[in-house]
C-alpha cells in the first residue's frame, strides 16, 4: 500500500488531519511494529581499526541477530569483560 | 588440564558492539584483547526499525537509498545528501505489505485518542495488536517455517 493510500484511509476516518501529521502517527506505528515483531532483518559491513574494541551502533538497529569477524561467526558474550577497555 | 578457550568474541553496551580476543590462558586486562588487524571485516546482521517515510525535501540515509529511490520514491543529490523528491506519496514502507493496513489501524487510533474518543481506539487497538500478532509469528518462522534460535555463551 503506497503512503497515499495510508493516508486516504487515515482521512476517511480523521479528515482533519494532514498529510505530515498523518505520516508522524504512521511512522509512530512503524516503529513500535518493527520493534515489537522484529520482522525486518538487515546486515551491514565494517572494517576493524587497529586497538579499537568498540563501534557505536546506527540507530536504526533494534537489535543484533548474529556477527561475523572476518568470515566467520563469533560468539556472543553473556555480560561484559571484567576488566574493562572502553578503546 | 583445563581446556583453553581462545576465540573472539563480541558483546553489546551503551549503543556500541564490543569486540575483543578471548583466552582463557590468560588472567586480568589481558584475558580480553582488542582486535589489531585493521585487514579485518565484520558484518553484523541484525533486526532494524522500519524506515521512516519523509516528507519531500527531508534527507535520507545513504544506506537506505537503492537505484535513486528510498522506500519506492525518487531521490535527488548525492551521497551524504539524498532528498525525497515530490512523489514522496508514493513511498511504501518497508514492512511487508499484508501489515501495512494495521499500520493505517494504528494510526486511525492515535487519532481517535487524541480526540478522546477511546471506545473506537480501543476498537483499532485491537484490530493493531492482532497485526503485531501475525507480524511476531511470521518473523520467528523467518518466512521458512523453522524458528529461529540464537543461544548466548558465557565463558
Amino acid at each position: 500500500m503506497k503512503l497515499k493510500e495510508m493516508v486516504e484511509i487515515i482521512n476517511q476516518q480523521h479528515p482533519e488531519i494532514g498529510t505530515i501529521e498523518a505520516m508522524k502517527l504512521l511512522n509512530r506505528a512503524q516503529d513500535e511494529f518493527s520493534a515489537r515483531t522484529k520482522i525486518l532483518e538487515s546486515a551491514d559491513k565494517f572494517d576493524i581499526q587497529a586497538n579499537q574494541r568498540g563501534y557505536k551502533l546506527a540507530d536504526h538497529i533494534l537489535e543484533i541477530r548474529s556477527v561475523d569477524f572476518d568470515g566467520k561467526s563469533i560468539k556472543r558474550l553473556a555480560g561484559r569483560p571484567e576488566h574493562r577497555d572502553l578503546t | 588440564m583445563a581446556r583453553i578457550n581462545a576465540q573472539y568474541v563480541y558483546w553489546t553496551e551503551r549503543g556500541a558492539i564490543w569486540i575483543a580476543y578471548y583466552d582463557s590462558s590468560k588472567h586480568g586486562a589481558d584475558r580480553y584483547t582488542s582486535p589489531t588487524d585493521s585487514s579485518k571485516d565484520v558484518h553484523i546482521y541484525y533486526y532494524k526499525k522500519a524506515d521512516p517515510f519523509k516528507f519531500e525535501g527531508q534527507s535520507v540515509d545513504d544506506r537506505a537509498v537503492s537505484g535513486s529511490q528510498y522506500l519506492g520514491a525518487t531521490v535527488s543529490g548525492s551521497a551524504g545528501s539524498y532528498e525525497v523528491g515530490a512523489d514522496f506519496l508514493g513511498q511504501r514502507s518497508d514492512i511487508p505489505e499484508q501489515y501495512h493496513e494495521y499500520l493505517v489501524d494504528r494510526a486511525i487510533q492515535l487519532g481517535h485518542e487524541k480526540k478522546a474518543q477511546l471506545d473506537i481506539a480501543q476498537y483499532y487497538n485491537q484490530k493493531f495488536e492482532k497485526g503485531v500478532k501475525l507480524g511476531k509469528r511470521f518473523a520467528y518462522q523467518a518466512r521458512s517455517g523453522a524458528p529461529i534460535n540464537i543461544n548466548p555463551v558465557e565463558f
